[in-house]
């Protein structure tokens, strides 16, 4: 008999209570350190706030700024680029608002424009600072200008808008190529807002970097130099990141001065079901069970999923679960990327009033978005980063109440690995924001739309690429017949529009979209590679909830049309991936004694979709295979490679295994897919970044030890692991591993011992075929001490 | 440094290659430079015929290069009979303010005085617009003593672009009104682009007339499409001959620029083409004006024109005008055997006189325009008007059933049952006599 709703348990403390009372729980659960409560820093208003700004703030109840705020005030009036990379919740926008509000009041016609990722956060924002700037008598001046404005706006916003808020997108493509018509705004430019920062890391920040380049060319054509003011959540290195973003000096502001309530923290990971064979129940199931005790106990929850399809998921579950409680569907709800403000308000406020008790959501949450106060954050699955996890976190603790964030890790090698060692977690440094810039992929797209937008003088450097760079990078646009030299430039000749050809979102190839044959309504889009091994003739798609059916590819058109699916399946791809060497940069040897050759250099990775698995929803059965022969996606990008020479692999394979009989070649090779894992783990917990970010794969040598593509890697080819970025033209990952080789095998070494499974699992090498002393796991330990590696634990 | 090797590679693997060369010019041939004005001159006056069902055909006159001038500059004269197809260009002179005025529905045009008006067409190194879009030739005309100057100005060099932008704002601020086509979407926001790039103070605009969005209302019906070209060659009976395509020019200009002196043949088809278009939009602009002022006496109208000016003139807010126009198209419809038109008239009258609640004169231009053709649409018009404006419920039921299919079929049936209980009723009012209970 369920109880009542007055005698039930309420708030954190309870639930916690509760976890610890039953065994079951107990055994599943980690605390870890509680963080304290934190007290407020409070300044005045400064001196030359104007009375009208004042008094605008004092009608919301802000009777003083924050120190990381009045911080960021004097630096942004001073002129200088700021980067404010406070906790979530700290009052970060206030930091920019208030310096171009009173810019905007001293002087009339300045300008000042605003940067979001998504269409959707920019409207938020421009909601909150045309408030704002009406409180302080100010009124229309704000609007913005992204692909919804209606044309006959758009003149009128381009010459009369004080603030222009638009997202990158729609600066790339549909400003800046047509900035003569933005001559008046561009000349007042003074303020440059870009909120967000965290958010353009890696392919998408790189594009972004160059989208900037292009601002400020601009901008200095029609005689403007703005201060940047940037916002950003918590990373290692935001003064770093903005540097590199901006191409220009930041001064970072990290110390939050906002209060908080007490923090605390938990590991929710249930013991395995098959120990032996690293099976463990389902993360997903877990996440429900610990979301549906954090509802009836009236604590408002938010859960993030990896994905749409998880999100999709738990909210089944757990309405399933609650709904036996006298508990509405209402109360819980999802939310997916892409939604409209209004619906965004509605969550907001169903929150607030207290009919929604739970949101499920991914992680277009994580972008600012503010849905109110939460007290409990549940994480299930590892986001990938350390820092990403900690802005999810952030969103729980409502100012003084006690707060709980839960994570609850997926059977993946890295989850379990953080399950094993939590306080990494709390104390690995935050992961630092990669971009590359310079990414010749690229730079050379933004190199040609910035030949579009204004001619290069001879001897201009594009950003700070530096002047030689820029003509060879011209030389070659001359010889596409895109730009014509003349004595004194550059200028541009083609009838192309050269920035519709690219996308923020990707390096080389275009995006391919997913169509709903029955009613030609596009549903998505997805990159080239992913599009390539996702979404083959008879795979599952899921999407929003809904499940597909793709029925078939147009290559040509770059469309997959899909029909809703019958099916109680999903579809999990296999895939063969195959590397070439283009360019050796460096060799080096393993360990520095000569026992193992390594090096770096850029390879062409092509990657061949060979079949796929259906499995059943829920019971993940295996209900058979599909094969298939699609074409092979070929990008370049760069790599690091360890080779494993010829003789040990001989030695290796005279191992005896449990029988007495040789193991074999073909094990040996299993046992370097196993180092190849686990490296790959290793890797990717050491450089910080997510392990989307680098892949692995085998391949040969030919005697020379130059690794040439041959993946059945016969005898005579020395067997090699290749660890690649998995980002065209490569972020300089691969890089850094090699530098760092030593370093990452000896760690991975030591995570493949200190493994408690006995023949392998996703946490050390992934299962292997065979077992014992010729099983995936014995071989790679084998392998790791022919290579020369002393474990380090 | 990594970049640059990379970028190294990169080149090399580039093949620098040109697309297919352009065909070049056939014949006729170019002629050697000759006294460029009168050879022009002779050659339209030969050339341009006057045929009913077949255009004029003219082929490309000879180019001379002009070796002075700094930018380039082409010019040349036309005298003031000068004929494009069918239209002799100095009608052109005699077009009104107003006229101009209603047909582009711009009051602004209503001091139009065509003697003033600069004709402006550019030719781009790409359609896409933006700051990347250079126009490479700029071409303007007007009317000087009676005499039809073309002066197209080259950027032959892109350096040179400024010069060239400072005589083109010297001439648009000279003007006392514009004449393009497409230049409001097109030629003129481009021009403005390219003001800005060069840092040329750009002129103040005066009154536009774009001669699409007219064309477009006019001739509409007619043309397959709107371009300048089929409207040349279907209303201005003028057919060129030896003309490039369009799609060629920016290729041109390219090779232009890459080889220079040995690539002027290339380019004189595109100076060649620029002119015609010039002549075009004066020719264009003297039979819109004939048209709707109705000055030209040989009765070679079209009615479907005529409906079109009597559309744009009820838009232009003058409906006894209109009215006036859209019955003059009818009759004219009808007596050229041309029922769709006459038809189309009389409906565009009735929408008039609805459009002013006059229930009787729009239920009799209905009828007539049915006289042309059943149209189930027209039926459930009069319908509606027989019921609500003149009461008049036995007519109504009548149309009403010669209506089917104008309306969903749920919607048609409530219609007949209400209008037979309407019949009903009626004729039981009629039975009863005043007096008699």
């Amino acid at each position: 008999m369920p109880k009542a709703p007055w005698e039930r348990a309420r708030g954190v403390d309870a639930v916690l209570r509760q976890w610890r009372s039953d065994p079951a729980a107990r055994r599943s659960l980690t605390l870890l350190d509680p963080i304290p409560a934190r007290a407020a820093e409070v300044a005045a208003f400064p001196d030359d706030l104007t009375p009208a700004l004042a008094a605008a703030l004092r009608a919301r109840r802000v009777e003083g700024l924050y120190e990381h705020q009045r911080r960021a005030w004097s630096l942004a009036r001073g002129g200088r680029n700021v980067v404010v990379a406070t906790p979530t919740a700290s009052g970060k926008s206030l930091c920019y608002h208030l310096p171009v509000a009173q810019r905007l009041l001293d002087e009339p016609g300045a300008r000042a424009l605003y940067l979001f990722p998504t269409r959707a956060l920019a409207r938020d924002q421009e909601h909150a600072l045309a408030a704002l700037l009406r409180a302080a008598g100010l009124g229309g001046v704000v609007a913005t200008y992204d692909g919804d404005t209606a044309s006959d706006a758009r003149r009128a916003i381009r010459e009369r808008a004080a603030v222009v808020i638009t997202n990158p997108d729609m600066l790339h493509a549909g400003v800046l190529p047509h900035h003569a018509s933005w001559a008046r705004f561009f000349a007042s430019l003074r303020y440059v807002v870009v909120d967000e920062l965290h958010a353009y890391t890696g392919v998408f920040g790189s594009h972004v970097a160059n989208v900037l380049r292009r601002l400020e060319r601009v901008a200095r054509f029609h005689g403007a130099s703005p201060t940047f003011l940037c916002a950003s959540a918590t990373v290692g290195n935001p003064e770093a990141h903005a540097r590199r973003l901006l191409g220009a000096p930041v001064e970072a502001v990290t110390r939050s001065g906002a209060p908080a309530g007490p923090r605390h923290l938990a590991v929710f990971n249930p013991p395995a079901v098959n120990p032996e064979l690293g099976i463990r129940p389902s993360y997903l199931k877990t996440a429900v069970r610990v979301a549906a005790d954090l509802v009836r106990a009236n604590v408002p929850t938010l859960v993030f999923g990896q994905s749409r399809g998880s999100v999709e998921t738990m909210l089944r579950y757990l309405r399933e679960r609650l709904a036996p409680e006298d508990i509405p569907e209402e109360a819980i709800v999802a939310y997916r990327g892409g939604y409209l403000s209004h619906t965004r308000r509605r969550v907001e406020e169903g929150l607030r009033a207290g009919e929604v008790r739970c949101v499920v959501a991914t992680s277009a949450l994580e972008l600012g978005v503010d849905v109110g106060d939460l007290d409990a954050v549940v994480c299930a699955g590892y986001p990938g980063t350390i820092a990403a996890t900690w802005q999810r976190f952030g969103r729980a603790g409502r100012r003084g109440a006690p707060s709980l964030a839960v994570f609850v890790p997926s059977a993946a090698p890295v989850d379990q690995y953080l399950a094993r060692e939590p306080t990494y977690l709390t104390s690995a440094p935050v992961e630092e924001a990669r971009i590359d810039p310079d990414n010749v992929e690229v730079l050379l797209q933004h190199l040609r739309c910035a030949a579009f937008e204004l001619p290069f003088a001879v001897g201009e450097s594009f950003g700070g690429v530096g002047a030689e760079v820029t003509a060879d990078a011209l030389g070659l646009l001359a010889d596409e017949r895109l730009v014509h030299k003349t004595a004194t430039r550059w200028q541009w000749v083609a009838g192309q529009y050269p920035a519709q050809g690219v996308s923020l979102r990707s390096v080389g190839g275009q995006n391919v979209l997913v169509v709903d044959a029955s009613r030609d309504v596009t549903l998505a889009e997805l990159d080239a590679r992913s599009a390539a091994v996702q979404l083959h003739v008879g795979a599952i798609y899921q999407h929003e909830g809904d499940t597909w059916i793709v029925e078939a590819v147009d290559d040509a058109a770059r469309k997959v049309l899909v029909r809703p699916s019958p099916h109680d399946w999903f579809t999990d791809p296999l895939t063969r991936v195959d590397v070439a060497v283009v360019e050796e940069a460096e060799r080096a040897s393993l360990h520095g004694d000569g026992s193992a050759a390594c090096g770096r250099g850029e390879v062409t990775v092509t990657t061949r979709l060979v079949g796929w698995k259906k499995v059943r929803f829920h019971t993940h059965e295996n209900l058979g295979y599909g094969e298939l022969d699609a074409s092979p996606v070929e990008m370049q990008t760069g790599a690091f490679w360890i080779v494993l020479d010829e003789g040990a692999v001989e030695s290796l394979a005279a191992t005896p295994d449990d029988l007495g009989a040789p193991a074999g070649r073909a094990r040996v090779l299993d046992g370097l897919r196993g180092v190849a894992w686990a490296l790959r783990t290793v890797t990717s917990l050491a450089l910080m970044c997510s392990t989307r970010d680098i892949d692995t794969t085998l391949g040969g040598c030919a005697d020379d030890a130059t690794p040439v593509r041959d993946e059945s890697v016969g005898p005579g080819m020395s067997p090699t692991v290749f660890l690649f970025d998995s980002a065209p033209g490569g972020v300089g990952l691969a890089e850094r591993a090699f530098e760092r080789r030593d370093e990452l095998c000896a760690r991975a070494y030591g995570m493949v011992l200190s493994c408690p499974c006995a023949d392998g699992c996703p946490a050390c090498v992934a299962p292997g075929v065979d077992t014992g002393a010729a099983g995936r796991k014995q071989l790679a330990v084998e392998i790791f001490r022919a290579l020369g590696t002393t474990a380090l634990t | 440094m990594d970049l640059r090797r990379k970028l190294a590679r990169l080149r090399a693997t580039t093949e620098a290659h040109d697309p297919p060369a352009p065909a070049a010019p056939e014949a006729p041939p170019v002629a050697p430079p000759s006294p460029a004005v009168d050879d022009f001159r002779a050659r339209l006056k030969t050339l341009s015929r006057r045929t009913k069902k077949r255009a004029a055909e003219a082929p490309p006159p000879a180019e001379p290069w002009p070796f002075d001038g700094d930018p380039p500059r082409f010019a040349r004269t036309l005298p003031g009979d000068a004929r494009h197809g069918e239209v002799s260009l100095r009608r052109a002179l005699d077009v009104t303010g107003d006229v101009v005025a209603t047909l582009a529905l711009d009051p602004t045009l209503r001091g139009f005085d065509a003697s003033r008006a600069l004709f402006l067409d550019t030719e781009t190194t790409g359609l896409a617009g933006g700051t990347g879009t250079v126009a490479f030739l700029v071409g303007m005309a007007w009317f000087e003593a009676g005499e039809f100057r073309v002066e197209q100005w080259l950027v032959d060099d892109l350096d040179r672009e400024p010069a060239m932008l400072e005589h083109v704002a010297a001439r648009v601020r000279d003007a006392g009104s514009l004449v393009t086509f497409n230049g409001r979407t097109f030629d003129l926001p481009l021009l403005r682009s390219r003001f800005v790039m060069a840092r040329v103070a750009p002129p103040a605009e005066p009154p536009h007339l774009d001669l699409l969005h007219v064309a477009r209302r006019i001739y509409g019906a007619r043309v397959a499409r709107c371009t300048l070209s089929m409207l040349e060659r279907d209303v201005l009976g003028f057919a060129r001959v030896g003309d490039i395509d369009g799609a060629e020019i920016p290729e041109r200009y390219l090779r232009f620029l890459r080889e220079g002196e040995a690539a002027r043949p290339l380019l004189a088809p595109v100076v060649t083409h620029n002119a015609w278009d010039l002549a075009a939009l004066a020719a264009l602009t003297a039979e819109l004006g004939a048209r709707a002022a109705r000055t030209d006496a040989d009765g070679r109208f079209e009615a479907r024109d005529l409906v079109g000016i009597a559309r744009t003139t009820h838009r232009a807010g003058d409906a006894d005008r209109a009215v006036a126009l859209a019955t003059e198209a009818a009759a004219l419809g009808a007596a050229r055997d041309e029922p769709a038109v006459a038809r189309d008239a009389h409906v565009l009258a009735a929408s008039i006189h609805k459009r002013r609640r006059d229930a009787a004169l729009m239920c009799a231009r209905l009828h007539d325009a049915l006289a042309h053709g059943d149209d189930p649409a027209l039926h459930l018009e009069l319908a509606r008007c027989y019921e609500r404006d003149l009461a008049d419920p036995a007519r109504a039921l009548d149309h009403c059933l010669r209506a089917d299919g104008a309306e969903p079929s749920g919607a048609h049936c409530r219609r007949v049952a209400r209008l037979r209980r309407k019949v009903k009723a009626s004729r039981h009012q009629q039975l009863r006599l005043p007096g008699v209970e």
